[in-house]
């Protein structure tokens, strides 16, 4: 090989990509941040040698930033002034000397040709040329440059980078015989061991590898949001989360081919293969919706018996499922097993989904039947703590989403009336009511309305103003009369509101004491049934027994079976009763958790409260409190009868003098009152109904 | 509601059919009417700012022109990134604006600060321009001028550089689509006037004399005119030069009545700029050539078609023995992922088809089912065109027609099963029961298999909301997929029922068909293999669940890549040279490379070798890397560039 030189490999369209997206045409960039530029080209070689070893590691490439060889002239300002030449004049003689300077256009017809001075080629060959190019003085004379400049070789810089305004170099790689996530992991923890860096410089990892980066984290999301579609949709199709569930299964199983199809075929997982994932997602719950839909099909059309259900509905479906399964297994294999330009992009697609449909057609022919069967069968079978579970199990889920099953917890009577009346919504509302009416009682004071005005006339003669009221403040419908009945009155409505709030106490602690009685009379029907069931099962035993010994006959033992069975029908309804009253009884707790009656509370030895004074009833009380409120209404709308005042002050300037003012009191007296009049009478009549 | 739309399209089947062929018409025309392009324009939305100085030294372009620009650029709305180079004698600054931004507002946001750089920036030092409206996918077409072997020592390549600017640049001007065309390699024409400085010092004279000399005397003007019978003689005074020896006599100065001319202290010679870069050919010595760019979004096929028959044009114009030939041709890459993408299609038409009709055991309704595939697929066309999706390699490529047919298929077995129930019970068939069976078959079977579409339709909705690169290239992908299983879905409710209901026949015959046997055969193992199943139940499951963990297992081992690289029958590859070698010796490859490359690469084989000069915008370069485009013929052989993989 020829040494001295590097070499690379990409391709046309990719290596303008690389560049054009990244700045780099590598695979993998490690650049280096920092502001000295000797420093960071240091660096660079550092992370060269250090990375160079890793395996997958080719064409490693770091950013050549000096070396590029000058003649610098490095102008000696004392003896340009001397010979009064100045800078601009060398650096432009400088440039015409060898760059070439522009002189003019040729045209040759429409073409165009610059027209430039240089030095002849033969004067252009070396260091010395530089040297000895005469400059004239400001004297005429001709003197070579190296009388006023410094003309010396030397290293320069031969490109710098930024990015995001910040100087950088970095060290590319290509990426071969090996997956560039772990590549990048290696040389991340590599350079964190080895490599130091001075403050203020820092790395950072780009080229190809962080679209990697940012389309995982986006399919992260993505992933997710397609696996809640499929479920929701079907769900709207089948209407039950069991059998929405189970078609979901083949998700995990299709998921299952997709990636051994990729590890036999040694692809890694790319973006290709992720939105193979996706596509496969829902193809694979298609199978699943079709063997379902069809045992739905023959349930409603009366098939009851499970197993004949469940062949008859497979057996029928095997063509449809094999067919669509079939053609899409096949309808993939050339895209991946094409060689042909261009192909590779689909592979990891198709070999996800074909990999993905074997299994999970394979899985739902099996695997479904029998959870089916499962969640099917399991209706008949339920035990009797079972169903209790059950029927709390639903409660549970009416109010959250329940993560697990809880025994109920015993409660006494009178920890659960307090538990109502802290919790319950009625009570609440009840409590708001009285709030407001207190809240209320600040409408007694009702003093008018406030009045802001400018007032002038037009008294006015050449030049002089009249009588003008700058500014005046009036207030009117002062209402100090009313202020006694109002408040009366809104007294006695927070009164009212306050037997509410008893009344509705009341209430909500007869309610809960009903339920929790019931509850309690529940728990002893089952448990009496309960040793009666046990009983009878005994006894039917013992029947069984004496039938095989010939003691009694067919028809007694049938009998005796006949009673058993009898009994523990008996202890079924009751446990329905009970998990009935339960519910009853839990719907005033308003809580989180499940309550039951405590078995040991002696409540029911207490006596009955009963109320020695019928007027203390709190329904005879409402009704008083009612007709004091329409005595009071009744009150208030006399009072508006009575006058309300009304007050107004403003300074003045009479001629443009100021310091003069005006005031006004006044009586408001409702003398036209239809309306008014009529109130009081309707107060009154309130005031009779309630009585 | 669905059943409604199927018994009005059984019921109405001539217009069906009437729609039916509107469509095929429809999705022929937008066949030809879709843009076409071999892989999806992933690059993001980009502008260059190219300073030329030649003058100035790396550090000073970094300091007067790199960091302005940047800083200035920085505050603009919708700016992602910003990264410049700086070199001697050339500045690029790349601003990366949001996608969303468009095409055009970030270049007239860039245009309105540029004004107030190009304040900022001394005077002189060097021209602040844009970069062409161009992306990665816009190098359609290179192309280099050969000299037929007679003329050979005819053109040197001074003269094929003024050919290619003066000509062939010229005359691709006007061709739509095309937004630059950039030349590279020969030397660049100039007059030169090489001084002798000996001579020059000779006559106390300086440089400077010289070039006010040049610029004095070289001019044209008008004046006026004068009016002399009834016309108007214009005046015109012709000084400009115009050839070199008018340059050699110009006068610098008089020295005792004797002018001094040009051509006493200086060739006049044709010259050529000093050289940043150069291009040979098949290791055999210098050539010129160019590289046309193709604006941003334009339909690549059309834009190479109208190229091509311009250059044939421009062949005519060009003198005897000079020929253009492209050496690199994106639609090249066109048809050839055109023609993976027609087999992909048809190979997969194919097979569904077939396996349709095999195991259907009823070749009408495996036919129907058949039709629906390029139906749907002239749909999707037409959609492609009304939304403006491009195709290519991705968005058509992925299409899998076993999952298009799926609604269709369920559909016709179904059907197909129920007739043949009908049959089997000894009622008639005529036309009106048919219908009758179909309706009934269609509904049933269409409320799950809609279900089942609608769900493939909305899985590729999330696809959709993928960004970047990735979202570039599978976007299309996931429309064209939504809108091919968008036709399938009204196919299924309008197509399939009125087909089955004509033709699907279904004969009395007892006899199974071939495919019904392997059915038949089927079905008995299934049912058996069922049957065990169910009774070791949980050893299925535990099995499934020990699977599943495997897999995952399996999967945190899988690497990871982010898409698999697109083949492209070229290679690019750069030779480094750690030092700035000189340029004759850089710019001709070593020899021993050459060989290298003729060995290890077929004769089918061309390459170009390119040092990247200042002058293609696009790519700034520098000098001292030498770019090898391999490009290779497509070889009976079947061969492929396998030096990527080493």
């Amino acid at each position: 090989m020829v040494t001295g030189i590097n070499l690379e490999f990409s391709q046309p369209i990719e290596m303008r990509f690389n560049e054009l997206i990244s700045g780099v045409r590598e695979d993998v960039a490690i650049k280096v941040f920092g502001e000295d530029l000797e420093v960071l080209a240091q660096k660079a070689e550092e992370i060269g040698r250090l990375v160079s070893n890793i395996e997958g590691v080719a064409d490693l490439k770091v950013e050549a930033t000096s070396g590029l060889p000058q003649m610098t002239v490095t102008y000696h300002r004392a003896l340009l002034a001397q010979y009064g030449v100045s800078i601009k004049e060398v650096n432009s003689l400088i440039e015409t000397a060898f760059a070439g300077g522009k002189a003019g256009l040729i045209l040759e017809e429409d073409r165009r040709f610059d027209l430039v001075v240089r030095l002849d080629k033969a004067f252009r060959e070396d260091i010395s040329d530089v040297q000895n190019l005469f400059v004239t003085t400001r004297t005429g004379e001709q003197i070579p440059l190296q009388v006023l400049a410094d003309v010396h070789f030397e290293e320069g810089p031969m490109q710098i980078s930024r990015d995001d305004t910040q100087r950088r170099t970095y060290v590319g790689i290509n990426v071969r015989g090996r997956d560039i996530k772990s590549l990048v992991d290696e040389i991340e923890s590599t350079l964190q061991a080895n490599l130091q860096l001075p403050p203020g410089y820092y790395i950072r990892y780009g080229g190809a590898f962080e679209n990697l980066e940012r389309a995982t984290a986006r399919l992260q999301i993505v992933v997710p949001i397609a696996l809640a579609l499929i479920f929701f949709l079907i769900f709207l199709a089948l209407g039950s989360f069991k059998q929405t569930f189970m078609i979901y299964m083949a998700i995990p199983m299709a998921a299952i081919g997709g990636v051994f199809s990729l590890w036999l075929r040694g692809m890694p997982f790319s973006i290709s293969a992720g939105v193979g994932f996706i596509v496969l997602f829902g193809v694979a719950v298609l199978n699943g919706l079709v063997l379902i839909s069809s045992w739905n099909e023959l349930k409603s059309e009366g098939v009851d018996d499970l197993g004949e259900r469940i062949r008859l509905g497979s057996r029928r479906r095997i063509r449809p499922i094999m067919l669509t399964a079939l053609t899409d297994i096949l309808g993939f294999m050339p895209m991946a097993l094409s060689r042909s330009a261009g192909a590779e992009v689909q592979q990891p697609l198709a070999t996800v989904v074909i990999g993905g449909m074997v299994t999970s057609t394979l899985l739902t022919l099996f695997l479904l039947p029998i959870l089916y069967c499962w969640t099917e069968s399991r209706t008949f079978r339920f035990g009797k703590l079972g169903l209790t579970s059950m029927v709390v199990f639903v409660c549970l889920i009416g109010q959250v989403n329940a993560q697990q099953m809880q025994q109920p917890l015993p409660i006494s009577m009178e920890k659960a009336v307090k538990r109502a009346l802290e919790n319950y919504p009625q009570l609440m509302q009840a409590q708001l009511q009285i709030d407001q009416e207190e809240s209320l009682k600040k409408t007694a004071w009702d003093l008018g309305s406030t009045n802001l005005f400018t007032a002038g006339d037009e008294i006015a003669r050449e030049g002089q103003q009249g009588v003008v009221t700058p500014i005046g403040f009036y207030q009117s419908d002062i209402d100090l009369f009313g202020i006694g009945p109002k408040l009366t009155a809104q007294r006695q409505r927070v009164a009212l509101s306050e037997i509410n709030m008893n009344l509705n106490q009341l209430e909500i602690r007869q309610e809960v004491q009903l339920a929790f009685a019931r509850v309690y009379v529940q728990l002893r029907n089952v448990e009496l049934f309960k040793e009666l069931d046990s009983l009878y099962q005994n006894f039917e035993r013992a029947a069984e027994v004496r039938f095989e010994v010939q003691e009694i006959s067919r028809l007694a033992l049938l009998a005796a079976k006949n009673q058993s069975k009898q009994m523990s029908l008996n202890l079924e309804q009751s446990e329905f009763d009970l998990a009935d009253a339960l519910i009853r009884f839990n719907l005033w707790m308003a809580s989180d958790s499940v309550f039951t009656a405590d078995q040991n509370d002696t409540y029911w030895r207490m006596p009955l409260p009963i109320e020695s004074g019928s007027h203390n009833h709190p329904i005879l009380r409402q009704a008083n409190q009612n007709v004091e409120i329409a005595q009071a209404d009744s009150r208030v709308a006399k009072a508006g009868l009575l006058p309300k005042f009304q007050a107004q002050y403003g300074p003045q300037r009479v001629d443009r003098q100021p310091n003069f003012m005006q005031y006004q009191f006044g009586l408001s007296i409702p003398l036209f009152f239809p309306t008014k009049r009529q109130n009081p009478g309707g107060q009154d009549t309130t005031g009779d109904c309630s009585s | 509601m669905i059943n409604r739309i199927i018994a009005f399209s059984i019921q109405n089947k001539l217009i069906i059919g009437l729609l039916t062929l509107a469509l095929i018409v429809g999705g022929i025309y937008s066949l030809t009417q879709v843009p076409m392009d071999a892989v999806p324009d992933v690059t993001n939305n980009q502008v260059q700012i190219i300073t030329q100085a030649p003058n100035l030294g790396t550090q000073d372009i970094e300091q007067f022109i790199s960091y302005p620009v940047e800083v200035a650029m920085s505050n603009l709305p919708g700016v992602i990134e910003i990264r410049s180079i700086s070199r001697f004698g050339l500045s690029v600054v790349t601003i990366v604006f949001e996608d969303g931004m468009g095409i055009y507002l970030p270049r007239q946001l860039i245009g309105e600060k540029l004004e107030e750089v190009r304040k900022e920036i001394p005077e002189g030092m060097g021209e602040i321009s844009m970069g062409p409206i161009s992306t990665g996918l816009g190098e359609i077409y290179q192309y280099s001028l050969e000299v037929d072997p007679a003329f050979k020592d005819k053109y040197d390549v001074m003269e094929l550089r003024t050919l290619q600017d003066w000509i062939v640049k010229r005359q691709m001007a006007m061709v739509p689509g095309v937004i630059e065309v950039n030349s590279f390699g020969g030397l660049v024409k100039q007059f030169e006037v090489a001084i002798n400085p000996h001579e020059l010092r000779s006559h106390e004279l300086s440089i400077r004399d010289v070039f006010l000399a040049l610029e004095e005397n070289n001019q044209n003007t008008g004046g006026a005119y004068i009016e002399k019978n009834h016309m108007a003689n214009f005046i015109r005074g012709e000084g400009l030069a115009r050839s070199l020896e008018d340059i050699e006599n110009t006068p610098i100065h008089t020295e005792r009545g004797i002018p001094l001319r040009i051509k006493d202290v200086a060739t006049v010679q044709y010259g050529s700029a000093v050289r940043y870069g150069a291009f040979t050919k098949n290791g055999e010595g210098e050539a010129v050539g160019g590289i046309i760019f193709m604006l941003k979004g334009a339909n690549s096929n059309k834009v190479i078609g109208s190229v091509k028959e311009r250059m044939e044009q421009i062949q005519l114009s060009l003198p005897e023995g000079v020929s253009i030939i492209p050496f690199l041709d994106r639609s090249q890459l066109i048809s050839e992922t055109t023609s993976t993408i027609k087999t992909n299609l048809t190979e997969g038409a194919l097979i569904v088809i077939f396996v349709l009709v095999f195991l259907l055991g009823n070749w009408r309704g495996g036919l129907i089912v058949a039709s629906t595939i390029p139906l749907s697929l002239l749909f999707a066309f037409v959609m492609m065109h009304i939304f403006d999706v491009w195709a290519n390699l991705m968005s058509l490529g992925a299409i899998d027609f076993g999952i298009i047919v799926d609604g269709a298929v369920i559909i016709v077995e179904g059907t197909v099963f129920h007739l043949h129930q009908r049959v089997q019970k000894g009622k008639s068939i005529d036309r009106a029961a048919r219908d009758k069976v179909t309706l009934k078959a269609s509904s049933k079977m269409m409320n799950a298999a809609f279900f089942g579409q609608l769900i493939i339709l909305i899985v590729f909705l999330p696809i959709l909301f993928l960004e970047g690169i990735e979202g570039k290239m599978f976007q299309p992908m996931a429309l064209t997929f939504m809108f091919a299983m968008m036709g399938a879905m009204i196919l299924c409710l309008t197509y399939v029922p009125m087909a089955s209901a004509l033709f699907v026949k279904v004969s009395v015959k007892e006899k199974a068909s071939f495919g019904d046997k392997i059915v038949f055969w089927v079905e008995n193992k299934y049912e058996k293999t069922l049957k065990d199943a169910l009774q070791k139940s949980s050893f299925v499951i535990i099995s499934a669940v020990a699977l599943l963990a495997i897999s995952v297992f399996t999967f945190t081992r899988l690497g990871g890549e982010f898409i698999p690289q697109l083949d492209e029958g070229d290679i690019a590859f750069h030779i480094i040279l750690k030092q700035a070698a000189p340029w004759r010796k850089a710019y001709a490859p070593p020899p021993r490379l050459n060989k290298y490359y003729w060995t290890s690469f077929r004769k089918s084989s061309r390459f170009y070798h390119a040092l990247e000069s200042q002058k293609s915008l696009l790519i700034p370069c520098l000098w001292i890397w030498q770019t090898v485009s391999l490009s290779s013929n497509p070889n009976p052989n079947g061969f492929r560039p396998t030096a990527k993989r080493n």
